[in-house]
């Protein structure tokens, strides 16, 4: 059992005088360009309380997207419901609560003019200052703005504070990260080809203002926009017909990169050649801009989706500012649960209701009350179904325990003693953890790991012996193993899984290595990780020797699971996710050798609390 | 937004007034809704696109549409009597077939849409 459980450890019961009061009961909705300092018209939706007096001035909420600030509704939905529909129900409750909300559509997309080169341009980026300016010196602006959203928006929420605009007192980043290379493209240095691939077309249709193509990926969407909302005053549509057509300069960096290997590959795109493009629009290169006005920061994630709790954690131990972090159970955004343990429960708990009242009361402290002065990391410990708090991380009691391969698949907490033990896996590329995993999750789609029991089946498995006492399991495992193969390249996907007393299989968590990036290195990380750190540079790239056995080490992704008495431990090993990353080597079928023995012990250790 | 859906029969019943006039073959959809700004109402296409996706009305059934941002007024004029018949029984259930259709919408598996794609395109142009 945790040391760390404490009854207040929920953060979404707590309620004190900042908490989400209703003063206002309706919100109206305009919509306005406005000029950058380039001359580049951005489209922008606010949204402002019902019933403001003249001189009332109330804090703005910002958000920017790439996604189309708000819809142009198909009848019937636009006799009935705002443009901000899509929103719901964050704008009822923020103007509720007296905030404006200001939505935005970021230079290259939706009805805002200008073109983009890549995703978090530092166009698109200063833009936010601008839009800041113009914000605070509306009449009904206290002067006052912050910002949040989800995945593309929590990520130009964090970037808004890289600004460093005074008025910005508090950024709330959700389920978003900070470093492109890793976090979703190629998360173990594997190309994350499928969700890319979506990814890049969605954005593609969305700039040319073109639905029909989401008919068969997200149908729901399609019937209900007919496309990005123009700005009112533009009754003939005239100025969203020229941005749009100025979006046809747009450049779609992701298309280009299925060939590339390492973190510092050049990109090329036409006549363009982008050189360092995912460390420079990388967020964890703005660390000390981020902490020099030391504003405070509210980040969360989800435990399994794509790197993003890493992220929280990363964002927790490396910037000295004020902090709420939360990781929980939940889908990209939270809008479902995700928690492997029950899958079939149908809603998520909190309700977008309470998690958008929460984030009210946490603006409100920073903006009318004491702010925040300490950091704190709210956890949620999946299997155990509790809350629990920590002011570090990794928790009071933590310590890593040892695991060790063995022979007849065994796994235990004693080092082997044989002196030749190995285990010969043939990567099979039919493996796959299907389209509903981590790696798709960004797209909001559910995530549903219950397919561990059949997929186990190909892969190579070190299964423990029934637990004597429950478990908890949170933080990074690291998996370390000894390996040849027959090739010069290849990946390694690790499943750390909990096996009940009916030998069903229940996923908690997993990491993946491309084998050419196996190098830890002794640099400093550009920021702080608890678990060996891999450059994905060339430089520190190293072909396999093949037969010659090589020490693989990595982290998986952090996790709090708590795995009872009676289940069994179980790591799983694949070489292949056929429905998701890209396949290495591109040609041959590996044969794998992982050794067990006494020279060579192959281990995970897993961070338990005491 | 998934929560909204339960209660969207009943907004549309309440928003939109629909009456009918059999002897002139006319069927007249009035919105309630205050703040439309203009072109909210819609155009003909899209009042014939929302006929044929939410009524389920399949044949190219000929009609004038006359759209009134001032009194918010869509009048459909039928030409025949067996066409006024079909808008007029769609036109009774289209509102209960909204969410049904969106609910199956939000919940579809991606790339197993079949059902939408009988629904035909809507005219997206501006």
């Amino acid at each position: 059992m945790s040391i760390n459980q404490n009854q207040e450890a929920n953060p979404f019961n707590q309620k004190d005088e900042y908490y989400f009061q209703p003063q206002y009961e309706d919100f109206s909705v305009s919509s306005t360009y406005i000029k950058m300092r380039d001359g580049v018209k951005l489209a922008l939706t606010i949204c402002l309380p019902k019933g403001l007096s003249p001189g009332d001035k109330i804090p703005t909420l910002l958000y920017q997207t790439r996604y189309q600030r708000t819809h142009h509704l198909r009848i019937p939905f636009r006799w009935i419901w705002k443009e901000t529909v899509s929103h719901y129900p964050k704008t009822e409750l923020f103007t509720a609560d007296g905030y404006a909300c200001i939505y935005v559509d970021v230079r290259g997309c939706g009805a805002s003019y200008g073109f983009r080169q890549t995703p978090f341009s530092e166009e698109e980026v200063r833009d936010g200052s601008d839009i800041v300016d113009w914000i605070i010196n509306q009449p009904w602006s206290d002067g006052n703005v912050v910002s949040n959203g989800i995945s593309y928006t929590g990520f130009t929420a964090e970037w808004l504070a890289t600004n460093n605009h005074p008025a910005v007192k508090s950024v709330m980043p959700g389920h978003s990260g900070w470093d492109s290379f890793i976090d979703i493209i190629f998360p173990g240095g594997c190309f994350n080809t499928l969700f890319i691939q979506l990814w890049s077309f969605a954005g593609k249709q969305m700039d040319k203002n073109i639905m029909k193509e989401f008919k068969t990926i997200i149908p729901n969407r399609w019937l209900l926009w007919k496309g990005v909302k123009h700005v009112h005053s533009d009754c003939e549509y005239t100025q969203l017909k020229e941005a749009i057509q100025e979006h046809s300069k747009n450049l779609y960096v992701y298309d280009n990169i299925s060939e590339v290997n390492y973190r510092d590959d050049a990109v090329k795109l036409g006549n363009i050649i982008f050189e360092h493009m995912f460390d420079s629009r990388s967020i964890y290169q703005y660390q000390q801009e981020l902490q020099k006005l030391n504003i405070p920061i509210y980040s969360w994630a989800s435990w399994l989706d794509a790197n993003f709790a890493n992220i929280v954690i990363a964002r927790f131990l490396s910037l000295k500012n004020p902090q709420i972090a939360i990781i929980g159970d939940w889908n990209h955004g939270a809008g479902l649960p995700a928690n492997p343990f029950y899958p079939s429960r149908l809603k998520v708990i909190p309700s977008p209701h309470d998690r958008i009242k929460t984030e009210i009361r946490f603006f409100n402290r920073c903006l009318k009350g004491d702010g925040l002065k300490s950091k704190t990391i709210y956890y949620y410990t999946m299997g155990e179904e509790k809350w629990k708090k920590s002011h570090i991380w990794p928790p009071l009691g933590h310590s890593l325990q040892s695991w060790y391969f063995q022979e007849s698949n065994c796994l235990t907490t004693k080092e082997p003693l044989e002196k030749n033990g190995s285990d010969d896996y043939k990567i099979n590329f039919r493996t796959t953890t299907g389209i509903f995993n981590r790696w798709m999750a960004p797209a909001g789609l559910p995530i549903d790991y219950t397919n561990r029991t059949k997929a186990n089946e190909k892969l190579l498995t070190y299964t423990s012996l029934p637990l004597e006492k429950d478990l908890e399991i949170t933080g990074n495992p690291i998996i370390t193993l000894y390996l040849s193969s027959t090739h010069e390249d290849g990946a390694i996907f690790v499943y750390l899984e909990d096996v009940d007393g009916e030998d069903n299989v229940i996923y908690l968590t997993d990491g993946n290595l491309r084998l050419i990036h196996r190098k830890i290195s002794s640099e400093k990380p550009p920021y702080k990780i608890l678990f060996p750190y891999h450059t994905f540079l060339k430089k520190d790239s190293l072909a396999l020797v093949p037969t010659e056995i090589s020490e693989i080490k990595f982290g998986l992704h952090a996790t709090s699971v708590l795995v009872k008495k009676g289940h069994k431990i179980r790591v799983a090993i694949a070489g292949a996710d056929k429905d998701t990353f890209k396949r290495y080597p591109a040609k041959g079928r590996p044969i794998i050798t992982i050794e067990r023995n006494v020279r060579y012990p192959s281990f995970i250790d897993i961070p338990i609390i005491h | 937004m998934e929560e909204l859906i339960p209660k969207l029969s009943n907004l549309l019943n309440k928003a939109i007034e629909i009456r009918e006039d059999k002897n002139q073959l006319l069927i007249e959809l009035n919105v309630k809704k205050k703040d439309l700004i203009p072109g909210d109402l819609g155009t003909p296409n899209e009042v014939k696109d929302m006929i044929r996706v939410f009524g389920g009305v399949k044949q190219n059934i000929p009609m004038e549409i006359n759209i009134d941002e001032k009194t918010k007024t869509i009048t459909l004029k039928l030409l025949k009597k067996e066409d006024f018949e079909i808008i007029s029984t769609a036109m009774k259930n289209i509102w209960g077939r909204v969410p049904e259709l969106l609910l199956k919408a939000f919940n579809a598996e991606p790339g197993k849409t079949t059902e939408f794609r009988d629904l035909g395109d809507f005219d997206d142009n501006y």
